[in-house]
């Protein structure tokens, strides 16, 4: 047996799993009081975001009983911050932590048709906020108003447009993000003066990596895409090339990036099947610039994928009284 | 100076059970506060370290002399730690962890609670007790209402093996 300093103690639990950390808050009082404590909670978050690996990918089928998903039907609708915004029953969604498996569900005010969500939290207040936006109106859920409500940017495109709007959680707007410069700067020059006058017309294409948004559209010539990242932070609108992907056989619309694995990118690649019975996972090296597909990927029904990274952090306290408020 | 004629400079360190050791400064320096006491120039006698024990000071000095044998590349350096701390029982680790505190160690520390961290991942919240000192302070119904709130994190929990 060894007495060893609270603070030693704090280093030592910082490296747990989020597993052993929740079970260990049993272990006593002024345990449970650190594991739950929001500093500790933030500043785990914040460390296990450094770590070289900390972006795991989540595969989220239809009928996850195993995992304890809230509900049978899920599909994960936007992430942020190691939680999950899940498809629930009519006009319902639920929120979700899976490396604690907290959950709360909430209702929103539309069907469920044709809507985009987003998920964010206010870099100076530290208030989640669900943001669902219908074709004409939309809705804001904010944890710190209680009445339920990544890096901070949604994506609220939809799967083809032009333009990137984008909601910002301290005032609660939506806004224009201009998008990178010359999307074709160094495309074939002969193409170029074509090119340059239909820019904004181009379809362009987002996902998240790593809390940084990330936008992609293809070339003239189909066969390459390149890939965008905007820069940290709400009003840093700079954008940097990420990576041109050469040689891509499928259509843009198709190609929907995953994650960054070290130097590799996942992409599901979609196929024609109801309900994404066929998608398929490839993976491109970005040194060798050759795609390989995943070995053991069955056509899995219903097949959600998304990038999370284990943390403790659930923005509405109390989830058991909180479910059934909502459900009264 | 020694270190002026190119002799390496050799340090007495002493441990709390006035165990003496002779080390090479240049190992002797990862420790901030060893590196302070140099600096300021009070480590020409026997450094007397009231807040480690020999056992543990040997497995420091050990330390030591291994990792500042390797060159710059922390691939290497980062698998010495791993087959050093491999063969450590949680006792000597909270030791070591506490004399790496004491020592202004940086390295040494990061790895020892992370290599206890290791050997917690699949333990009993009772072995943890016993190992950490710590007294239930919950009453049995609190104990088991914050059981049931994560009933899921004790599947995979093996059978102590301490007793």
């Amino acid at each position: 047996m060894v007495n060893l300093p609270f603070d030693m103690v704090e280093i030592i639990l910082s490296k747990l799993s989020i597993e052993s950390l929740v079970r260990f808050k049993s272990v006593c009082k002024s345990w449970n009081n650190l594991i739950s404590d929001p500093t500790f909670v933030r500043n785990d978050q914040t460390q296990r975001s450094k770590e070289p690996n900390s972006e795991k990918l989540f595969l989220l089928k239809n009928l996850l009983i195993e995992m304890e998903a809230p509900y049978y039907r899920d599909h994960a609708l936007c992430f942020c911050d190691g939680l999950l915004l899940l498809e629930g029953s009519y006009k319902r969604v639920t929120l979700w932590n899976p490396s604690t498996r907290t959950s709360i569900s909430l209702t929103i005010p539309y069907d469920k048709f044709d809507l985009c969500h987003g998920l964010c939290r206010d870099p100076i207040t530290d208030d989640f906020k669900v943001v669902i936006l219908s074709k004409k109106h939309y809705a804001v859920y904010s944890s710190a108003l209680g009445t339920m409500i990544p890096d901070t940017f949604v994506i609220l495109a939809r799967r083809e447009s032009t333009q990137i709007m984008y909601f910002d959680p301290r005032d609660d707007k939506f806004k224009f993000l201009h998008k990178p410069d010359n999307i074709n700067s160094d495309e074939d020059k002969t193409y170029y003066s074509i090119r340059s006058s239909l820019d904004d017309k181009r379809p362009i294409f987002l996902f998240e990596s790593r809390g940084r948004l990330c936008m992609y559209c293809n070339f003239i010539d189909k066969t390459r895409i390149r890939i965008w990242r905007k820069g940290k932070g709400i009003d840093n609108h700079s954008w940097k090339k990420l990576m041109t992907i050469t040689n891509v056989e499928t259509s843009i619309k198709s190609f929907v990036p995953q994650c960054f694995v070290g130097n590799k990118l996942v992409i599901r690649i979609r196929g024609k099947k109801y309900r994404n019975k066929d998608d398929r996972l490839v993976v491109y090296n970005t040194c060798k610039k050759r795609f390989k597909e995943f070995k053991k990927t069955k056509p899995v029904f219903g097949i959600g994928l998304v990038p999370y990274i284990e943390t403790l952090y659930f923005p509405i306290e109390n989830t058991e009284s909180g479910r059934k408020r909502k459900r009264e | 100076m020694a270190a002026e004629t190119g002799t390496p400079t050799t340090l007495t360190l002493k441990s709390n059970d006035d165990e003496l050791f002779s080390v090479a400064e240049s190992a002797a320096i990862l420790s901030v506060t060893i590196r302070n006491m140099v600096e300021d120039g009070c480590a020409g006698g026997v450094i007397p370290l009231d807040n480690v024990d020999g056992k543990t000071l040997a497995s420091v000095i050990t330390y030591m002399n291994g990792i500042s044998a390797i060159p710059a590349d922390e691939e290497k350096k980062k698998s010495y730690r791993d087959k050093f701390l491999s063969d450590k029982d949680f006792e000597t680790l909270a030791d070591m962890v506490l004399a790496a505190n004491y020592l202004n160690m940086s390295c040494l520390m990061d790895a020892v609670s992370a290599k206890i961290a290791q050997v917690m991942e699949k333990k009993s919240v009772g072995w943890v007790r016993r190992k950490f000192g710590i007294e239930n302070d919950y009453t049995p119904e609190e104990e088991a209402a914050v059981k049931e709130e994560h009933k899921w994190t004790f599947e995979g929990v093996e059978t102590d093996d301490d007793n």
